[in-house]
């Protein structure tokens, strides 16, 4: 069953209205500027939200219980509701505008953008974006070891935030990319704690790196991006059902305290891990409100069923597809308080984090630390092959015995070494090294018989 | 840099004062006395998060609506409100608030409670030991600690070690100490182990929960059931008395069982059902039980979530304190380090052992023997358990005289030949 098939009252737009505090609604900003067709000339307005955030476009709009306001940020504009009551007051026409955005010249496109931020010099005392991407998939390519220099580097680099761009997996698929997720948490954690705003910026966080971000109370996705993909628990199956329970119960119990620690409801994490669990949500005042069951006439109206039961007609055709489990899109992540904004490019992210269009973002390492141990463990696995190869290899028939099983254990040793510099994710608890050790044993052994035979 | 922070925190206040003549602002008053100052960003039954603005900085905090006096919402602040010495958001710690962080030096407050933690990681019975703990217990003798925090962060192990921990806990402990147990994961035999407090506090991510014994055979998991299951079961239930907690719990979470619970919403007391007629369903037939920390709070099992030691000892109601027992839980550091590398090491001892026997090398086998006690002396709990993930036997007296006796008749037949 599709998600938001089941609305119990509310149509969708309604439920936006009402659901939506004061940030911007519009997920699209581009394209919904040119639509709207309200671009005008002249100074702008200036929109002063309790919050303490300012607001410089061209209000559209003001309402009993809204204020639509034609945003613009570094020269693109945006259509974008506020709730009334978070506005603390309008100033009219008390702002050059300089970016032309209103000017009805195209806005620019994300690569100009880009490009303009290339050569446009900060500000002095602008403030400094430290952005790191984090590619691959936990447990592998992104380990302890690379992630902790690469909070390092950017924590040298004293930014005022630290943006962790996601577009990553797991090596272990599915939930149980949980325990690599585990490993890397404190990392983040620890600068959170530090007082350093650390904020991830998802274009995809699947299987254990879904977790990741829960972490920060701040996440931003991209207008594509996606949080999820760790729904197959219900599957788990290691031969007894209590156990799979007690099992099933234990990882829940883990991945809620991802949920807790960046301030997000649990039940999130429930509905995302497992196909029977029901998740409704309807919006009081802004806030989503939960129920785990079916909602009844008694519940009220409103409800958006977003995981069904997963049962006899609820049965989704399509695993991951439908709504039998939760993966949060941009949209619902926006909706359910998950993610703060939808941004595509810098600029927006900088203005969703109240940094305005005086920023910098620092050339660090970070990105490049990760790089470098993803290929690095890439040419390790190649070499791991090729010397798994080789010691199957009898080629070395020429050779007499004792030369053969010396250069059998000298592979090893090189496996050895490979397994030491990657330990982390290649050989974690020392077991593979350990079984290594005992057959140069043992080639030392037959290297001893043999020259005793001679 | 200093001068681009100054900058920016100028800048930070000209458009405070500017702009934002008034602040909307939520108090939060803590039952400790503090006020948290800042916008309340989301709400549940049993909780609150707020914001909190130190400088440029906004910081989430999570606080319990247990440990909450009261709230004034929407409270306009001026600036000379703030100047007129409001209590600050977020008191900087006199320590990190890493919870690894170095012991606290000795304060000059001489009435600063003392507090020595002690950390128990990893598998239960290898790792998470009970003569292990004793003897940690030993090395604070001189340190005087009035409070022992047990920090717990492991995913259960060997069942058989629960009652000897258990017994640490309630004869050696208890009768001289103030103990708590301060939970990031307790999962199976650490969450029985843990029962055995009264204090529980958990941290932020903190998990408890999920106690169902079970044994693995040829790949495949068998819960414990019949006779041994209610062993199990009349003993949880003896420890959960230790503990002074509802047996109930702790049996949802160690057999699939229907419990639920009612609040009484002026006293906070929690009702516990061995059905779901409560008003809240904790669990059901169709589940374990394992709490996260909120929940926890929430029935009562445990008394407060602390992410840091300082938090931890404001929850304690230690006003002003100390870290003392660093003897102690180094002790535990090394131990562990010495057992992880012992359980790997002793797999490969023996290991190369049966290869010098094959080879008749009887002499590489007993030099191989020694190094195995060697391990065993230092990594003891190797004596009980041995190395399960690895195979390896407990290498107890009883191991070691049958592979002497082994080594014996092996060199007499070579020296018969």
């Amino acid at each position: 069953m599709r998600r938001c098939s089941r609305w119990v009252a509310l149509p969708l737009l309604a439920l936006i209205a009402i659901g939506l505090s004061a940030s911007p609604v519009g997920l699209a900003p581009i394209a919904r500027a040119a639509q709207d067709g309200t671009a005008q000339s002249g100074p702008l307005d200036r929109v002063i939200l309790k919050s303490g955030q300012v607001i410089v476009g061209r209000v559209l709009e003001e309402t009993a219980t809204e204020v639509r306001v034609l945003v613009m940020v570094g020269g693109i504009s945006a259509p974008t509701t506020y709730r009334r009551d978070e506005v603390l007051s309008i100033e009219r026409g008390v702002v050059e505008d300089t970016a032309g955005g209103s000017s009805g010249t195209p806005a620019p496109s994300p690569k100009a953008e880009s490009s303009e931020r290339a050569t446009r010099p900060a500000k002095p005392g602008a403030a400094r974006i430290y952005l790191l991407e984090l590619r691959g998939d936990l447990g592998k390519d992104i380990s302890a070891t690379p992630l902790r220099r690469a909070m390092e580097d950017a924590v040298a680099n004293d930014p005022d935030v630290i943006v962790i761009k996601m577009n990553a997996g797991s090596a272990a698929p599915g939930f149980d990319g949980l325990w690599a997720a585990e490993d890397l948490g404190p990392i983040v954690e620890e600068q959170i704690d530090a007082g350093r705003r650390v904020v991830f910026w998802i274009e995809r966080a699947q299987s254990g790196a879904a977790f990741l971000p829960l972490v920060s109370p701040e996440i931003y996705f991209t207008s594509g991006g996606k949080l999820g993909g760790v729904g197959d628990l219900s599957d788990f199956d290691i031969g007894d059902e209590t156990v799979n329970l007690k099992q099933i119960s234990l990882r829940i119990g883990h991945a809620e305290g991802f949920a807790i620690t960046g301030g997000y409801d649990p039940r999130l994490i429930r509905a995302m891990a497992l196909k029977e669990e029901w998740l409704a949500v309807r919006f009081r005042g802004g806030e989503p409100e939960y129920i785990t069951w079916e909602p009844r006439p008694e519940d009220g109206d409103g409800w958006v069923v977003l995981t069904d039961d997963g049962e006899g007609d609820n049965e989704d055709e399509f695993s991951f597809e439908g709504n039998d489990v939760l993966t949060l899109d941009a949209d619902w992540a926006f909706r359910l308080g998950v993610a703060k904004g939808v941004v595509d490019t810098m600029d927006d992210l900088a203005f969703e984090l109240n940094i305005g269009r005086d920023y910098e973002v620092i050339e660090g390492r970070g990105s490049q630390i990760l790089k470098d141990w993803r290929d690095r463990l890439d040419r390790a696995l190649d070499q791991i092959n090729r010397i798994q190869r080789d010691l199957s290899d009898r080629g070395g028939r020429r050779l007499s015995e004792s030369a053969r099983l010396g250069r059998q254990i000298n592979l090893l040793k090189q496996l050895r070494g490979i397994l030491t510099s990657f330990a982390e994710v290649l050989d974690p608890d020392g077991s593979q090294r350990a079984s290594i050790d005992i057959q140069i044993e043992e080639l030392r052994q037959q290297i001893q018989r043999a020259s005793r035979g001679r | 840099m200093v001068n681009r922070i100054r900058t920016l925190i100028l800048a930070a206040i000209a458009a405070a004062c500017l702009a934002v003549p008034a602040l909307a602002l939520d108090k939060v008053h803590l039952k400790d006395g503090r006020v948290l100052e800042g916008e309340i960003t989301r709400e549940g039954d049993g909780y609150l998060y707020i914001t909190v603005r130190v400088g440029s900085l906004q910081r989430a905090e999570f606080v319990l609506m247990a440990n909450v006096e009261r709230i004034e919402r929407d409270v306009d602040a001026t600036p000379e409100d703030k100047d007129a010495g409001g209590t600050p958001a977020t008191p900087a710690p006199e320590t990190s608030p890493n919870r690894t962080a170095s012991p606290r030096p000795a304060p000059a407050d001489p009435n600063a409670r003392r507090i020595a933690f002690i950390t128990l990681e990893e598998m239960v019975g290898p790792f998470m030991n009970a003569r292990a703990l004793a003897h940690s217990i030993d090395l604070l003798e001189d340190d005087k600690p009035e409070i022992v925090v047990l920090q717990i962060n492991s995913g259960g192990g060997i069942g058989l070690e629960v009652q000897k921990l258990s017994d640490v806990i309630e004869h050696k402990i208890k009768p001289k100490y103030r103990v708590v147990a301060w939970v990031e994961s307790a999962i199976s035999a650490a969450a029985m182990t843990a029962w055995t407090c009264e204090e529980i506090y958990m941290m932020k991510e903190g998990n408890i929960g999920a106690a169902t014994g079970y044994r693995m055979l040829n790949g495949r998991a068998e819960a414990v059931e019949g006779e041994e299951l209610e062993m199990v079961l009349r003993q949880m239930e003896q420890i959960s008395e230790r503990g002074n907690h509802n047996p109930l719990v702790m049996r949802a979470m160690q057999v699939p069982t229907n419990l639920s619970a009612d609040i009484d919403p002026s006293t906070g007391a929690v009702t516990w059902r061995n059905d779901l007629s409560g008003q809240y369903i904790v669990s059901t037939e169709k589940q374990i039980l394992t709490f996260n920390s909120i929940d926890a709070v929430r029935f009562g099992v445990a008394r407060a979530i602390a992410d840091n030691k300082d938090e931890l000892a404001r929850a304690l109601g230690c006003s002003s304190w100390v870290e003392v027992g660093a003897d102690a839980d180094e002790y535990q550091v090394r131990f562990r380090e010495d057992v992880q590398q012992a359980q790997v090491r002793a797999a490969e001892i023996l290991s190369k052992m049966q290869i010098a026997l094959n080879a008749g090398n009887v002499g590489r086998a007993r030099a191989m023997l020694g190094q195995l006690r060697g391990w065993a002396r230092r990594a003891t709990s190797l004596e009980e358990y041995g190395a399960p993930d690895f195979g390896v036997p407990p290498l107890d007296a009883e191991f070691f005289r049958r592979v002497e006796e082994q080594l014996d008749q092996l060199a007499k037949q070579r020296a018969g030949r």
